[in-house]
């Protein structure tokens, strides 16, 4: 551990370092106050994981802060009906009414059966705490919220497939190219959002080249050299088209790192499967000098080429993605995205030439690969029917070039760091090294089983969540054979309603469940279907440990070699609102209060990865600041303990070296560009459906990447004949934000938050004009109405709605009925999942017509 | 244990009688404790195991698994050397986790207590 000195900020009296929570992204900030009132925020300079910079969500923080809408004191529901325009008839009690009523419930159910149980918060810094609450209960149920629905599925697995990490990011400090697929990286958005602005800046005023490749000219495209619109949902038919470009027309692609670092050279049999050592049952490569050998065996396997082994027809698993892509012509691709093909193939050329194949740099005296092109992507590609398949799509494109974990490529989030570094797992293939890492990785192969939990994740074995599977597994429970029903949802600072899907599905969900205890600072569509809530802290209220950690998932980590590990904790500046209290010191005391302390201790232990010496004593009894104190020390020595970070507020580890931030050339763990355990999961999946009598398609576990179309993929002549597509606002986080009167007055302001983009073009052949109130029509059968605003820079088969607005309830006036709600479009069904990743297709077709004759 | 025996609603027993699996010359008892979704997956929630002295986790796994079933082994381990990362494994208090996994030789003196249990999937998102 590092103890160099580290920069303060301005702290003394009246300026309190804290780490950020408008976002997940917890950039360490300073806060002013007068009074005791929280009257500026800004960053220290010196200070990462933002420098110094606070977005416009993190300036406004006060104005949640003092939101005059907010819940003073906890309060139980007397109507029993329930329902977005139903008044729940709210009844202040006392806390100890509160949690006394709970805590009874709670215990029944544990004694019952304690997956009863579900959990709901997307507070990202309370996974461990909240980690050890559910594992002590016993309930596998947990939810993110949104999150999971059309958000990281195409990510995700396909990050711990190339990487190793949960995440990935463009590599912009030693990038020259860079092409983001719909993503929004640089613009205040994304995982380390002010970071990667910073970054990014500085990177285009060096010249880096951007190219957008998205429906709508974003705030992204906005700021690149190059906007290319293409038509929603056929991402990955231009990835693969532009690999097939590279790799079968202009022999652009890096060679050793495919050798060396995938399994492209391993040997496959006309069933799909590896040829296997019969001795060792290692996977087999053909050996230059001759003759299949364990893939370990030899430093000379052949890429590509057919080969006979004991006289079968065999392939390298590359050679046959080659001839694969043989489908993805520029002319081909040209028909599925209406990308011009000569572009498809300018744009490759132009991706492969700035990948520098063979080019090597020193950075901290280590001589690595530099591949200064990336391509990156997040909702956009993975938001979709085949959203997994897509994601792995514009992955391999970037290994395709050798850009991947090297210097100016596409970059793990936290696969190497202090804690170790990906390792060569199963077959070759490379496996996490993370130990805070706790997604499941999609390899090796988890078996399929008959479900357990609610989101059926036991049938998505090479997904890292199931999430938005949730509530159908709720809905119809007796459909999935999930042997339990619902019978308590705790949902904490989570707007499910609004910000998940079909929120007509969601509220029938939602009175599945007998008892709903909702946490949270002021009412949404959410919490007005609880029974009992619970007034939450703000963020400047409340002592979160490890509010920032970079070890684990979602947290800005240091983007490049010279960043720091920076760690940060969340401590009051103000005192609480009313009697709020923080939801996830609330859930500790309830662990014990309903008698599962020690296990809730043993889970925290092992989630926390602290040394047993320095963990939690499962008979001992721990306060909340009690255990703050002991996680901080536990990790970070004695003398950085909780007033340690009450003086701080952050603590910095080390320094990410160049091994941690570009670890691909220092394991041997290889990325399955050749997908061969997906075919083993098809199967699998396939075989326990069938004995569950389900209807499950499994046509998508195929070993080579491909795109396949949504099911609102143009089919001939719909009257639906455009696309409805969502796209992020950079100063709103989920609905939360809504309320905050300075974001308000930014979205009012800015012209293209309340109102529904159209193609100036496409507006014009249906009559339509600029301002007119207009009504969508989802092929689904749903509506809404909102005000045109007619632009050329969108896709002419798409319209635009952002963000999560078009807010239902009353006690949100700030935020109600301005926008439109663009979840309420779109359908959420079992047909509209991603059978790989359960992403939810948000991929939906739309009429729209005028409204009030302005029409030209 | 048949398998329908291990679906809910079963009461839940306490094997006290020592199961022998093995001999020795230094033989080990071991208590195993089943918590969470293994009470069910087993149909107690605790048992008794002998087994030689420094005999690993993993054979003690491996021996339950084969007891119990397909669906007990499966939620335990992703493959025969890699513990599934939604099994808590306490080894006399310890995580065996940060002991040596698997490999954690099991050689208390006189008695081992190992229990079974359930840590729950981060509860991440994105």
């Amino acid at each position: 551990m590092s103890t160099t000195p580290i920069p303060k900020g301005k702290q003394g009296d009246d300026w309190i370092v804290t780490s950020c929570d408008m976002c997940y992204n917890a950039c360490t900030v300073q806060v002013h106050t007068e009074n005791g009132v929280a009257t500026k925020v800004e960053g220290i300079p010196e200070v990462g994981p933002n420098f110094g910079k606070v977005c416009a969500k993190g300036n406004a923080a006060p104005l949640n802060l003092y939101n005059p809408n907010r819940i003073a004191n906890p309060l139980k529901r007397t109507n029993p009906q329930k329902g977005i325009d139903v008044d729940p008839g709210w009844e202040e009690i006392s806390w100890e009414e509160a949690l006394d009523e709970i805590t009874e419930r709670l215990k029944k159910i544990r004694e019952d059966d304690p997956r009863k149980l579900i959990v709901a918060s997307f507070d990202t810094y309370s996974f461990m705490p909240l980690r050890a609450f559910v594992s002590a209960f016993g309930t596998p149920n947990f939810t993110a919220g949104p999150a999971g629905y059309f958000c990281g599925n195409g990510v995700h697995p396909v990050a711990y497939t190339i990487t190793g990490s949960n995440d990935l990011h463009p590599d912009v400090t030693y990038c020259n190219y860079l092409i983001q697929f719909g993503s929004s990286n640089g613009i205040v958005a994304n995982a380390n959002a002010m970071g990667m602005t910073i970054e990014l800046a500085e990177a285009r005023t060096r010249g880096l080249r951007m190219v957008c490749i998205d429906p709508m000219l974003s705030n992204t495209a906005a700021l690149a050299d190059e906007w290319i619109p293409i038509r929603p949902g056929t991402d990955a038919a231009m990835g693969l088209g532009m690999m097939n470009v590279l790799i079968n027309d202009l022999g652009i692609y890096d060679k050793e790192y495919l050798t060396n670092y995938t399994n492209g050279p391993y040997l496959v049999k006309e069933s799909g499967h590896y040829v296997r050592d019969p001795e060792t049952d290692k996977p087999m490569v053909w050996d230059e000098h001759g003759g299949a050998v364990p893939y370990d065996a030899t430093e000379t396997p052949s890429l590509d080429g057919s080969y006979s082994v004991d006289g079968s027809p065999v392939k390298t698993g590359f050679q046959l993605l080659k001839e694969s892509l043989t489908s993805y012509t520029p002319e081909q691709v040209h028909e599925i995205t209406t990308i011009p093909a000569e572009t498809v193939k300018r744009i490759a050329k132009e991706f492969g030439e700035a990948a520098q194949i063979g080019s090597e740099i020193v950075i901290d005296g280590e001589k690595l690969p530099h591949r200064p092109a990336a391509a990156s992507w997040y909702r956009g590609v993975g938001a979709h029917k085949h959203g997994l398949l897509g994601g792995l799509s514009l992955a391999f494109l970037n290994v395709t070039v050798g850009a991947v974990d090297v210097p100016g490529g596409l970059l793990n989030a936290n696969s190497a760091g202090p804690f170790g570094s990906p390792q060569e797992g199963l077959d070759g293939i490379l496996t996490v090294g993370n130990p805070y890492s706790h997604m499941r990785p999609p390899h090796p192969l988890r078996t399929p089983r008959k479900p357990q939990t609610l989101e059926l994740i036991e049938l998505f074995p090479v997904s890292v969540y199931a999430r938005a599977m949730l509530w159908l597994g709720i809905l119809e429970q007796e459909k999935f054979q999930v042997p339990y029903a619902p019978e308590m949802l705790i949902q904490c600072r989570t707007n499910l309603v609004a910000n998940t899907a079909d929120p007509e599905v969601m509220e029938e969900a939602l009175r599945k469940i007998p008892f709903i205890l909702s946490m949270a600072d002021h009412h949404n569509e959410t919490t007005v279907f609880a029974d009992i809530v619970l007034p939450d802290t703000h963020y400047l209220e409340r002592l979160a440990p490890m509010a920032r950690n970079p070890y684990t998932q979602f947290q800005p980590v240091p983007l490049t070699a010279g960043h720091a590990w920076n760690f940060g904790f969340q401590q009051p500046v103000v005192k609480p609102f009313g009697t709020s209290r923080h939801w996830l010191e609330v859930l500790w005391e309830l662990g014990h209060r309903i008698g599962v302390k020690k296990e809730m201790y043993a889970a925290f232990n092992a989630t926390t990865h602290l040394e047993e010496s320095r963990g939690l004593d499962v008979n001992g009894n721990y306060s909340w600041e009690e255990m703050c104190d002991m996680w901080a020390k536990g990790m970070f020595g004695d003398d950085h303990g909780l007033d340690y970070f009450k003086e701080h507020g952050y603590y910095e580890v080390s320094k990410r070296t160049a091994r941690e931030a570009y670890p691909r050339a220092f394991h041997r763990g290889r990325i399955p560009i050749y997908l061969e355990h997906f075919l083993e999961a098809g199967k699998q999946v396939k075989k326990v459906t069938e004995e569950m009598g389900l209807e499950w398609d499994t046509s998508s576990y195929v070993p080579i990447v491909e795109w396949r179309p949504c099911p609102s993929f143009p089919n001939g002549n719909s009257e639906y004949d455009l696309f409805a597509v969502n796209h992020k606002l950079t100063f709103t986080t989920f609905t939360f934000s809504a309320e905050n009167n300075w974001l308000n007055e930014l979205a009012e302001r800015n012209g293209k938050v309340y109102n529904v983009g159209i193609n100036a073009s496409t507006a014009k052949s249906k009559g339509i004009a600029n301002g007119d109130t207009i009504e969508i029509e989802s092929s689904f059968g749903s509506t809404a109405t909102g005000v045109a605003r007619l632009t050329e820079g969108l896709h002419p088969e798409t319209i635009s709605i952002p963000g999560v607005l078009g807010r239902k309830i009353t006690s949100n006036p700030k935020a109600r009925g301005k926008g439109v709600h663009f979840n309420s479009l779109i359908r959420y069904s079992f047909d509209q999942m991603d059978m790989l990743s359960a992403a939810l297709d948000a991929c939906v077709k739309v009429k729209i017509k005028s409204l009030n004759g302005k029409a030209k | 244990m048949s398998a329908s025996e291990t679906e809910m609603g079963v009461a839940r027993e306490r094997a006290t009688t020592p199961t022998k699996t093995d001999t020795g010359t230094k033989e080990l008892t071991v208590e195993v404790i089943f918590t969470g979704p293994f009470q069910e997956l087993a149909g107690r929630d605790q048992e008794i195991v002998t087994m030689p002295t420094g005999s690993t986790l993993q054979k003690l796994l491996n021996l339950l698994a084969d007891r119990y079933g397909s669906e007990f082994r499966n939620y335990v381990f992703i493959t025969e050397k890699i513990l599934s990362q939604e099994v808590l494994v306490l080894v006399d208090g310890l995580n065996a986790g940060s002991l040596k996994g698997l490999q954690t030789k099991l050689e208390g003196t006189p008695n081992t207590k190992v229990e079974v249990g359930f840590l729950g999937p981060l509860p991440v998102g994105g």
